[in-house]
């Protein structure tokens, strides 16, 4: 083996997990600070650590909403698809509040874009606004060093951006200080919380430190840098060789960290799949999963009463949903629309063959019109069909006909 | 039979004859034949596994869970005799407790932990795999379609593309996301239900469980080979398989990113391991790695592409330093007179290039996706940067170079840029790449200037060379 790893031979174990586990440990101390001095504003701390809005100051300036307890719900952009909803009379300093949270919902339409908008006391007449890097769940923004965020903030917006399909409920907004003392607890506070995005039923994403202050992953790499570098720097002072041991053990001392916080994560999301799944089979667990109502839609489509074997073709404008729903369909002989849209349907009539089974699942670019018994092409192609399972205009599944 | 009993079944057996094969292929050699052998069989048995169906559904033979139990029967028995033959009925092994009595006490409680840790990990990703629905998106999408329509055909019918399927309105003909992908995966959740007695979900994921327990064994075993003792081994061992988005694809099991990435590495090492000791049974055993992993996906014939260059250089060290430089020369002059779009292997090539450098970053080096394993090898690489092409090195660092040469084709130069910078390609293409770099990391960790432990001589390398 290499002696090059091994303990010293003028160290015991213990003062070499001594030596390892301090080194580390001050270069973690170091890291940290290192993160709440280039994070935090120009305090130290504040009296109140957090200013939240609450979704009842909220004023719908652009579309339409709501208010309800706790909730402000957006039903309807304006005519250009925008929604303004505005929370006037706060008064704060910018610069103590740079962190902003929009308590926006998980179950959000894609392709919302959201920004965020404010004014200022010394410029009332001006909207300043940055977007936000979204794409459900709470909205959050670091605005911590950005130039127009600055003197004392009097109204705070949140702007969006999209088709609202359903309605949007929207919780209000929370600012936090970027006090040093402040900071500290975020950081920590975000290396506990934010690492995986808990999913019951499904699988952790490991994403959710996307919004964090300070990602702890470089933050442990800075302190194992920083821990070997003075391992380095002391045995070169004694005239010894690199102490390649120390710095494995340093090393594994980092990794050590992160990966408990993954483990604890992880356990916790398997207590909760077992919980979840146990003791059901089949088609319950598919119903106690996350996609649970899109099964809930697969299963009538699956255990309609209609010819078999068939073609089976699913479409949506959702890629996403018609792979899923195809997939319950299998080991029929399953199509789905994926990779088209609707301007360029994905199939056209004369590809349909008497007998195929057609499913529609929130598709634009085709339609079943039951009044003409047909399935109704955007440009005015028909063809005919017959109704296997209807459900309003959003799902349907039909028989095609031999062409009339 | 009952279920449980036909799943141990599915998954022993192969495991078994494959397990035996590399036995068998390696005769008496080395010391450390226990966990090599059952770390490789896994991969090798199934391979064989979905080759007996191959070979069953093309001689139009039912598949059976006895008659398909009967090959595997036959090869462990075959291969078992072949061993046998050759004294090497009895692996020595690696006893661990052998390599542990001439640790010292501290080697061993740091043995004992990171082997605890590694059970936690793999405890907890098989309560997921035990219990959950098929979550994988791909699975629904592309693998899985294929193992369903297969079962209930019992045979295997063709897969073909969308375009296709409409044109031809043939109902003979079926279709998915992704029909040209390799039926392997497939074929063994196949192999699976049809010992289980029929599609059940937690069962047809058990072999992503098997893989990952596979994976760690070979791991280990050629981390003990390279050099490392049995308790940094283990440690090693822990850390490859605690990178997280390994263990998210064990338990979101169906897709075939962790095969891909356990059959590279497992490929790779023993490639590397063979360039140093030139054992023929390593090479063998290297060989069915990279056929195996060659038919788990379409990419799998890049990935086992980029270890063509080590085998030339172990064997004559300037062609293969000609090999990678002609390619990198290749594609400079496709970026500068080529075709603005050229298709490759399910792939469009692009030659100008798309900036997903900053979420590369975003998953590589900030969010907690792989720890600190790529910190690591670029720390390591370039504190080792003068023995990279030493010729104990140079294959591993070829394979390597061609590696990450691959993955800036693919992120940067083809049509699956969008994919990495909408964040659905990237972490899945980087963890076919990742648990071989992580092996490279600590064998150049090792490098002592010296050979140590069992490490293979260099001499055979460099009298190859000369």
């Amino acid at each position: 083996m290499h002696d090059a790893l091994d303990v010293p031979a003028d160290s015991t174990p213990v003062r070499f997990v001594g030596r390892v586990g301090f080194h580390f440990a001050v270069a973690l101390l170091v890291a940290v600070l290192a993160v709440v001095a280039w994070n935090g504003g120009p305090r130290f701390s504040v009296a109140q650590p957090t200013v939240e809005v609450p979704a009842s100051a909220l004023v719908a300036v652009r579309g339409r909403g709501h208010a309800e307890p706790a909730r402000y719900v957006v039903d309807a952009a304006d005519a250009e698809g925008i929604v303004l909803l505005a929370a006037g009379g706060v008064s704060f300093a910018a610069a103590d509040y740079p962190r902003i949270t929009w308590h926006l919902p998980w179950d959000v339409p894609s392709g919302l874009q959201v920004n965020i908008a404010w004014r200022r006391r010394d410029a009332p007449g001006r909207l300043y606004s940055e977007a936000v890097e979204w794409s459900r769940g709470p909205a959050y923004i670091d605005l911590n060093g950005h130039p127009d965020w600055s003197g004392t903030i009097q109204e705070i917006s949140l702007a969006i951006r999209g088709r609202i399909a359903a309605p949007l409920p929207v919780g209000g907004v929370r600012l936090r200080s970027a006090a040093w003392s402040v900071t500290l607890v975020d950081t920590l506070s975000d290396w506990r919380d934010r690492a995986l995005v808990f999913a019951p039923g499904g699988f952790s994403s490991l994403d959710g430190e996307r919004a964090a202050i300070a990602p702890l992953v470089p933050v442990v790499a800075g302190a194992v840098g920083i821990a070997i570098a003075a391992l380095g720097w002391r045995a070169r002072r004694r005239g010894a060789r690199f102490p390649l041991g120390a710095a494995i053990g340093v090393f594994i001392a980092g990794w050590l960290v992160v990966d408990l916080r993954t483990q604890w994560h992880f356990a916790r999301q398997h207590a909760a799949n077992l919980a979840i799944y146990t003791g059901k089979s089949g088609d319950d667990r598919s119903a106690a999963s996350p996609d649970g109502r899109l099964f809930e839609t697969a299963r009538k489509l699956r255990d309609a009463t209609r010819e078999r074997p068939a073609r089976v073709l699913v479409l949506s404008d959702n890629t996403h949903l018609a792979t899923r729903i195809a997939w319950f369909c299998y080991p029929e002989n399953v199509w789905h629309g994926a990779r088209s849209n609707a301007r360029r349907p994905a199939v056209a009539p004369d590809q349909l063959r008497t007998g195929d089974q057609v499913v529609l699942v929130l598709y634009e670019a085709i339609t079943w019109d039951p009044a003409r018994q047909a399935l109704v092409w955007q440009d005015g192609r028909t063809r005919a069909a017959t109704p296997i399972l209807v459900e309003g205009p959003a799902l349907a599944m039909v028989r095609v006909d031999a062409p009339r | 039979m009952s279920a449980w009993a036909g799943l141990l079944a599915s998954i022993a057996l192969p495991w078994i004859a494959g397990a035996a094969t590399v036995v068998a292929l390696r005769g008496a050699a080395g010391r450390h034949e226990l966990p090599l052998a059952a770390g490789y069989g896994f991969l090798i048995g199934v391979l064989a596994a979905t080759l007996v169906l191959r070979a069953a559904s093309f001689a139009g033979s039912p598949w059976h869970p006895m008659l398909l139990d009967a090959a595997m029967v036959a090869i462990a028995t075959i291969a078992g005799t072949v061993a046998f033959r050759a004294r090497a009925s009895a692996p020595a092994g690696d006893p661990v407790a052998g390599s542990l009595a001439g640790e010292t006490a501290p080697y061993r409680w740091l043995f004992a932990a990171a082997l605890a840790l590694l059970a936690v990990r793999i405890l907890g990703l098989a309560i997921e795999v035990a219990v959950s629905p098929l979550r994988a998106y791909d699975a629904w999408g592309h693998w899985s379609t294929k193992a369903r329509v297969w079962l209930e055909a019992g045979r295997l019918v063709p897969f073909v593309s969308g375009g296709t399927w409409l044109a031809q309105g043939d109902p003979g003909l079926y279709t998915d996301s992704n029909p040209s992908h390799p039926g392997t995966l497939p074929l063994l959740q196949v192999w699976v239900a049809r010992h289980t007695g029929g599609w059940n979900e937690p069962m047809v994921n058990a072999p992503w469980l098997a893989m990952v327990v596979a994976f760690a064994l070979a791991f280990y075993a050629q981390a003990r080979a390279a050099g490392a003792r049995a308790s940094l081994a283990m440690v090693a061992t822990w850390l490859v398989v605690s990178m997280p988005v390994l263990g998210q694809h064990v338990a979101q099991s169906g897709a075939a990113d962790l095969f891909m990435g356990a059959a590279y590495a497992m490929a790779a090492m023993a490639v590397w391991r063979w360039s140093v000791t030139r054992e023929p049974g390593m090479a063998l055993v290297a060989a069915l790695s990279v056929a195996a992993g060659a038919w788990i996906k379409i990419e799998g014939l890049l990935w086992m592409a980029t270890l063509v260059p080590a085998v030339v250089v172990a064997l004559h060290r300037r062609a293969g330093l000609i090999l990678v430089g002609a390619a990198v020369a290749a594609f400079a002059a496709y970026l500068a007179l080529g075709p603005e779009r050229q298709p490759m292997l399910g792939y469009v090539l692009r030659n100008r290039p798309v900036n997903v450098l900053p979420t590369l970053i975003l998953q590589v080096y900030t969010l907690d996706h792989w720890h600190l394993a790529a910190y690591a090898f670029v720390a390591v690489a370039a504190w080792r940067w003068r023995v990279l092409l030493a010729p104990r090195h140079a294959p591993a660092t070829l394979t390597v170079f061609c590696a990450l040469g691959l993955v800036v084709v693919v992120f940067f130069f083809s049509s699956a840029a969008f994919g990495v910078a909408d964040e659905t390609l990237g972490n899945r293409f980087i963890l076919h790449l990742m648990p071989t770099l992580v092996f490279y990391t600590l064998v150049l960790l090792l490098d002592p200037g010296a050979p140590a432990g069992d490490q293979p001589s260099a001499q055979a390398t460099k009298a190859a060379d000369a």
